[in-house]
């Protein structure tokens, strides 16, 4: 049995998507996971990893090996968990000690290696995945701002607007009115 | 006519191809898709409606409150406003104005939208609706049917036989002495 580390994976498509590909080369996928996939097969040969490193680039994903790369990554699958694939964000919720506890490392080891190599913080990113966040309900028109605000934890709808003005450089009024999707709101692995 | 069909749940490239495949293979012309956006260039209604949404569903997408859905049911209940028990019809009324003042979109577009989603024209429901309360008063009221034509807004007798004919069958006399006839003789059963 062998693990591969996935860059990029951020939904149940990607890991559908992951997994047919890993069947069509004839692997056999035991668990896929969001930036995880154990396989059956012990080890891969040359030919094998430069086909499916091939195959994965071509659908927008990659495979990684560095540690620390790999770390980022699961930093980065957590938050996004969190955020677009729970129910809800507690007021309270606290993102130093449930990505410390989650991942067995300090959160000051974890901030200083995201923000190291990506270029933001990681305090930066998770607001940045809220905010695309709030983008896709907003464009949903199903939910209200206070309601918007009251799911991703955010102490009121002020606090939500000022960081989405920030962000987007728009209120989210003005966004919502602007009915651009198309403009507007980005894949998530492409948040940076 | 081009649709735009809202989805929720996508939230990057890979989601978008699934959708783009998906909704080709169910026999739509995709002209575009992005995040949360499908749009196609041929004819929808509520059938094909139900099987994008069920692909949808598969896929763990979800169809975000379908505008088309909602302005055809604002459009029935309208017009089951009008007829409804204390019949709100006035000689004055024009269901054109109405709907498109209450619905804020120019007749042509709610009437076209209309035919593609139900099969049947807007008019041709106006109709039917028309009828079914003309059957009622005729049945359950002592009105003459000059009276019953001018409070349903045929204008004339002459119009109403026809219409009425050209849908039942029957003449509204005819109609009416069969429903007299039925209920005596239910009366007769339950008398026994």
């Amino acid at each position: 049995m062998a693990t591969l580390y996935i860059k990029n994976m951020v939904c149940n498509r990607c890991v559908m998507v992951v997994r047919q590909e890993l069947e069509r080369q004839g692997l056999h996928p035991r668990k896929v996971s969001l930036g995880e996939v154990t396989i059956e097969e012990n080890e891969l040969s040359d030919d094998q990893q430069n086909k499916l490193d091939a195959a994965l680039i071509n659908l927008g994903f990659e495979r990684i090996d560095d540690r620390k790369a790999r770390l980022i990554e699961s930093v980065k699958n957590k938050v996004i968990q969190m955020i677009h694939h729970a129910d809800k964000v507690d007021l309270r919720f606290n993102w130093s000690s449930v990505l410390s506890e989650e991942l067995h490392y300090e959160y000051n080891y974890l901030s200083n290696l995201f923000s190291g190599v990506e270029g933001i913080t990681l305090e930066q990113y998770i607001i940045r995945q809220k905010i695309e966040k709030v983008k896709e309900l907003l464009f949903y028109d199903e939910l209200n701002l206070s309601e918007i605000a009251d799911r991703l934890g955010y102490s009121s709808v002020a606090h939500l607007s000022t960081q989405f003005k920030k962000v987007t450089g728009f209120t989210p009024s003005e966004m919502k009115k602007s009915r651009d999707i198309d403009q507007n709101r980005k894949p998530l692995d492409s948040i940076s | 006519m081009a649709f735009e069909i809202l989805i929720k749940g996508m939230v990057c490239e890979r989601c978008v191809s699934v959708i783009k495949e998906g909704i080709t293979n169910l026999g739509y012309d995709v002209a575009k898709v992005s995040l949360g956006k499908v749009s196609i260039n041929s004819d929808l209604d509520k059938d094909g409606l139900k099987q994008i949404a069920y692909f949808l569903s598969e896929n763990g997408f979800e169809l975000a409150s379908n505008r088309y859905l909602r302005t055809v049911s604002q459009v029935k209940e309208l017009i089951n406003e009008v007829f409804s028990e204390n019949l709100k019809y006035d000689s004055k009324l024009k269901f054109s104005t109405l709907l498109s003042d209450r619905l804020h979109m120019n007749y042509d577009s709610i009437s076209e939208l209309f035919t593609k989603m139900e099969g049947i024209t807007l008019e041709q429901y106006i109709i039917t609706k028309r009828l079914e309360k003309v059957k009622e008063l005729l049945v359950y009221t002592e009105f003459t049917l000059t009276e019953i034509a001018y409070i349903t807004g045929f204008g004339s007798l002459n119009h109403l036989s026809r219409q009425f004919k050209e849908l039942t069958g029957f003449s509204p006399s005819h109609f009416k002495s069969i429903r007299t006839e039925k209920k005596k003789v239910a009366g007769q059963a339950a008398n026994l």
